[in-house]
């Protein structure tokens, strides 16, 4: 009876990029939740009045955001690879380092973090000072000023725009196996879709599948970002919960 | 007799190569509710932010409840020399802004017990009812649970009022706190404010609001660039101004 399902070209590219999917979202689950705090010290470093600490987070900064994320992965591996004989080998630990789950996201985070570092330090610049200096004046130390004020308002001017950073992260892991090699059979979406095609010849159809795959993963931090936006802009509603409507414009 | 709860000496206070507070001194006793009139740009609000130090003096000393707020010169730029005791200033003598300032993602209650709780270590419970006692007293308890966009000018600024009473400070700096109300609005600022000044609170208030100048406070200080020009009893001062420049201030204003 199902029988045209399985025999369905596109149900079976599905079925067989369920697993591969799995390492994408992998090294976005992996990269984004150790990004997200070294980008809030690192967007604190650049706000700093501290010279040294102030120069050292914008040249990071500079760094990662202006070169692409493709040849930072070759850097990092070729530099993993050329202190192998002297440092990871001897340590035992050369199995981990080279290997991609731990060089993927380490890369990941590296990049996510400069790129997510300039949209909360822009964020930072336009907490409203009024109600910063209203904290001071009722007599906050500069901890917490932070923790009341500018931690809250920081985080909900940015969220939209790093929103739009985790996306980018996600559908950056596409890349991470063009550099990295492949161990034990653990492909990701690209991978899978590229040996799809190598056995047909059907690019349009195994790509799009794993295109699929992006969106539909896509639209799920769409809709928890949403819900976390609408948690921090709570103020803009009058304590009114917004209700969650699933409400998609067809005809715009 | 009692210490003074505010002792400010020769404040002098300059923005680059402009100096616009040329020595500045005074005193407010407890119960004292002192206005600042003067022309824009005459330094009364600047000096207002002097006393608790958002803004830094260059020169002159500061004694709150008797307590010499101590200064160092570092890398040519003078510098509180314990923040600690400067936080403690500031929970002594609390302020209310031009424009309210009140923290927009907390609500109204959230925003008068913020600090209590997280500077003087309150419980939750505890400041709740103390917060609702100064919403009471401003009169805007039933919107203690409404985010401050959702107020007129008039309830924000009566929530600011009961944001830095919760504190329970020894004095209060009021900046210009009707100067960005709607005319039908200040009314219900001035009259909380009124009321303050009955209860005893020391205030000293920045204010073009020359009626509440007259009938509520109990000393007047005109400044003129950046200088005391006049000062003295409100009802003698604005009725026969001495100085020239308060004259003609005052046939201005009203």
């Amino acid at each position: 009876m199902f029988e045209w399902l399985s025999n369905n070209a596109v149900i079976q590219d599905i079925a067989i990029l369920a697993k591969p999917a799995m390492f994408n979202i992998y090294f976005a689950l992996a990269s984004i939740p150790l990004g997200f705090p070294i980008a809030v010290a690192l967007a604190l470093g650049k706000n700093s009045k501290n010279y040294f600490v102030s120069n050292i987070c914008r040249g990071y900064i500079y760094a990662f955001r202006g070169s692409p994320l493709f040849i930072q992965f070759f850097m990092f591996y070729s530099i993993a690879l050329s202190m192998n004989r002297a440092y990871w080998k001897p340590w035992g630990i050369d199995d981990i380092v080279l290997h991609p789950l731990f060089l993927g996201p380490l890369v990941l985070v590296f990049n996510t973090s400069a790129y997510a570092a300039e949209i909360f330090y822009g964020s930072l610049r336009t907490v409203s000072k009024g109600e910063t200096e209203a904290a001071k004046a009722v007599g906050m130390s500069q901890w917490q000023t932070f923790r009341s004020v500018t931690w809250p308002n920081m985080i909900r001017l940015a969220w939209p725009a790093y929103t739009n950073e985790v996306i980018f992260l996600f559908h950056s892991t596409a890349i991470v196996y063009f550099t990295l090699p492949v161990i034990n059979e653990q492909k990701d979406l690209m991978n899978m879709a590229g040996e799809l095609f190598e056995r047909d010849y059907n690019i349009f159809l195994h790509f799009s599948v794993a295109a699929l795959y992006f969106l539909a993963i896509s639209v799920v931090i769409f809709f928890i970002a949403g819900l976390i936006n609408s948690r921090l802009n709570r103020h803009l509603h009058n304590g009114n919960n917004v209700k969650i409507k699933f409400k998609p414009n067809y005809i715009r | 007799m009692t210490t003074p709860v505010l002792e400010i000496r020769d404040i002098r206070k300059r923005f680059g190569d402009l100096e616009v507070l040329h020595g500045l001194s005074m005193t407010a006793n407890s119960g004292d509710v002192i206005s600042l009139i003067g022309s824009s740009g005459s330094g009364k609000s600047t000096f207002l932010r002097c006393i608790n130090l958002l803004e830094m003096p260059e020169q002159g000393e500061l004694r709150v409840c008797g307590e010499q707020i101590q200064f160092a010169v570092r890398k040519n730029a003078r510098v509180a020399t314990d923040q600690k005791q400067v936080q403690k200033l500031r929970t002594r003598i609390g302020m209310v802004f031009q424009q309210f300032n009140l923290w927009s993602h907390l609500t109204i209650l959230q925003n008068v017990i913020e600090a209590p709780m997280r500077v003087q270590g309150l419980h939750k419970t505890e400041a709740r009812d103390l917060g609702m006692n100064f919403l009471d007293k401003v009169g805007i308890v039933d919107k203690a649970n409404m985010y401050p966009g959702f107020l007129s000018g008039g309830q924000q600024q009566r929530a600011a009022i009961a944001r830095a009473l919760a504190m329970r400070p020894e004095a209060i700096l009021f900046d210009e706190p009707t100067s960005a109300l709607d005319p039908e609005l200040v009314g219900e600022v001035l009259a909380v404010m009124r009321q303050l000044a009955e209860d005893g609170t020391t205030m000293i208030v920045v204010t073009h609001e020359m009626s509440f100048a007259r009938d509520v406070s109990s000393h007047a200080v005109f400044l003129h660039q950046g200088l005391i020009e006049e000062q003295g009893k409100p009802n003698e001062m604005f009725s026969s101004p001495s100085s020239e420049r308060l004259q003609q201030f005052l046939s201005k204003e009203s």
